[in-house]
């Protein structure tokens, strides 16, 4: 029903007549293109919001582009359970967050032991921008769309809890301050630190707290906030996000679906999708403008961010959209996205006058954007009309080897 | 009570310690070893200019130094970005302030902030936030700031 097609310029590796490749043989990771050719890429138009791996997604929920999904979080083993919609979708973080204040309904929730010692195990977790998540991991089940993720540990968000560090700077509040009642990141890593949490205690990160006292302490990684899809007993070896485009460019909202898996099903089965491996960080790198930057792609990120031509003025800080790019009219762009595989893709993307958008009132607006000179974030524009798959870090599907993006 | 006393003189040597910062000497970058926690400590050559790069499980710290034997700019990657305290030095009153004018962003962006002499740059995604910071002044003639990397 949904089968938009888009063009897409593969670089430097072999495809078959149909569109499909084979992942098997990685190129060199110079990124180097040698040869240039087209292919298609269809949607996948089997996806229903019944289907059990299935999280039916809003765009424009909250502010504009906000990508939204609910998901039900209950006590472990019972049914007092509650249902938290407005939880920010986010490919470029891992782990389940959500407001204290939205879980109210289930009473006391039970605390989580740090790996040695006594005390709640908690976490300070940070943000690009410099804001953080405060608040103590708890043990739930945590249930996306018909799959259960039990005895998961969640972080309950709440910036009061005793003993936040100092350097837990701007930490998120309340659903009001920051537009959304919780995040759920679905990126490609299955732990929200890594090893660096693992190795030290002095990661400034994982807390063991007891009353207004916390003290930084190691974790390992399996017992870190995981990305609750890799807990899922199927349909975990990564997700695919699917997401229609707002008609001209422009809508008040859009629907879309995020599927659990990779080939697990027919309705995550990708049809002609270009594999872009990552370096061990989770990033590609795109050339745009004679540079070559790092790059990822980032649902949570709500414009495209990236080092625009001076040709496009920023807004002006005292109009509706400071910050923001403000060309006088559409201007359209291309950018080539390149795995360590050696994949790349050539991408049209438009940005226009970022106080027109947003005055509209619409939310759902493919051609936002940001400065952003060191690198470039992919937001949430890129996925319209796309379905983007992530391929979780050691996990293998019909398509590759995680870590991987494809589309 | 040894030990306590022996844990106050360090404590009272590492706050006291000299730190190298944007704007310092780089004959105090090695105290920033200890300030940032990093494990370890390396100088290179980059662009024609020394490099000192500091290591932890959680991050990278580089500071760059020009001709004078000035740090002229700082970069990171890593779960959490360095105390800008400290990296930005005698620099970061004006950050503090000029990053103080902006209004919460909405959403979490990348952001710059530029205040009369530095720009402060960060971004990435989480297990890999990235940043930087220059002073406009002291940046070597020719020199590309993409290279702070």
């Amino acid at each position: 029903m949904k089968s938009l097609r888009l063009t897409l310029f593969v670089i430097g590796f072999y495809v078959s007549a149909c569109g499909s490749f084979s992942a098997s043989t990685p190129a060199s990771s110079s990124g180097s293109s040698s040869f240039i050719i087209s292919s298609s890429v269809t949607i996948n138009p089997t996806i229903a919001s019944t289907d059990p791996n299935v999280l039916p997604v809003t765009v424009g929920c909250g502010y504009a582009n906000e990508p939204c999904v609910s998901v039900t979080i209950c006590q472990h083993g019972s049914s007092t359970c509650v249902t938290v919609n407005n939880i920010l979708l986010d490919t470029g973080s891992y782990g389940l967050r959500i407001f204290g204040s939205a879980l109210s309904s289930l009473g006391s929730l039970p605390g989580v032991s740090p790996d040695s010692g006594s005390g709640n195990l908690t976490e300070c977790q940070s943000y690009l921008d410099g804001s953080s998540d405060w608040g103590p991991l708890s043990a739930v089940d945590v249930q996306l769309g018909s799959q259960t993720a039990s005895n998961a540990r969640i972080q309950v968000i709440e910036a009061t809890y005793p003993g936040i560090p100092s350097d837990c700077t701007n930490p998120d509040t309340s659903p009001s301050d920051v537009g959304f009642n919780g995040i759920i990141g679905v990126g490609m890593f299955a732990s929200d630190c890594g090893e660096g949490c693992a190795d030290t205690a002095d990661n400034e990160t994982y807390y063991a707290c007891s009353g207004s006292t916390c003290t930084n302490v190691a974790i390992a990684e399996a017992n870190q906030l995981q990305n609750p899809v890799t807990l899922l007993s199927t349909n975990n070896n990564g997700v695919a996000l699917q997401l229609n485009a707002p008609t001209n460019g422009m809508a008040a909202s859009v629907s879309g679906y995020l599927v659990l898996g990779i080939g697990t099903q027919t309705n995550n089965t990708p049809i002609g999708a270009a594999v872009l491996n990552t370096d061990s960080d989770g990033n590609i790198s795109t050339s745009f403008n004679g540079s070559t930057y790092t790059a990822f792609l980032d649902s949570g990120s709500n414009t495209m961010n990236f080092n625009q031509p001076s040709s496009i003025p920023l807004c002006d800080s005292s109009s509706d959209a400071p910050g923001f790019l403000c060309p006088s009219s559409l201007v359209t762009l291309t950018a080539v996205q390149s795995g360590t595989n050696g994949i790349g893709t050539s991408i049209t993307f438009g940005i226009d006058n970022a106080v027109t958008l947003l005055d509209s009132g619409d939310n759902a607006l493919t051609n936002l954007g940001t400065p952003y000179a060191d690198g470039f974030d992919w937001g949430l524009p890129f996925f319209f009309g796309k379905t983007v798959y992530v391929g979780f870090d050691g996990a293998t599907s019909s398509i590759g080897s995680g870590t991987y993006w494809a589309y | 009570m040894l030990n306590s006393r022996l844990i106050l003189i360090i404590t009272l040597f590492v706050s006291q310690a000299a730190t190298a910062a944007l704007g310092d000497r780089e004959s105090v970058i090695s105290s920033d070893q200890v300030r940032l926690k990093a494990a370890s400590h390396s100088k290179s050559t980059v662009s024609g200019v020394n490099v000192h790069e500091m290591v932890s499980p959680i991050r990278t710290v580089k500071e760059f130094v020009n001709a004078d034997g000035l740090v002229f700019a700082v970069s990171w990657k890593g779960i959490k970005p360095p105390n800008l305290s400290v990296v930005l030095g005698s620099y970061y009153q004006e950050f503090a302030t000029e990053n103080a004018k902006r209004a919460r962003a909405v959403t979490r962006q990348p952001t710059e902030v530029q205040t009369p002499n530095i720009i402060v740059r960060k971004g990435g995604h989480m297990r890999a936030l990235t940043g930087k910071a220059y002073v406009k002044a002291l940046l070597p003639a020719g020199f590309n700031v993409g290279d702070l990397k």
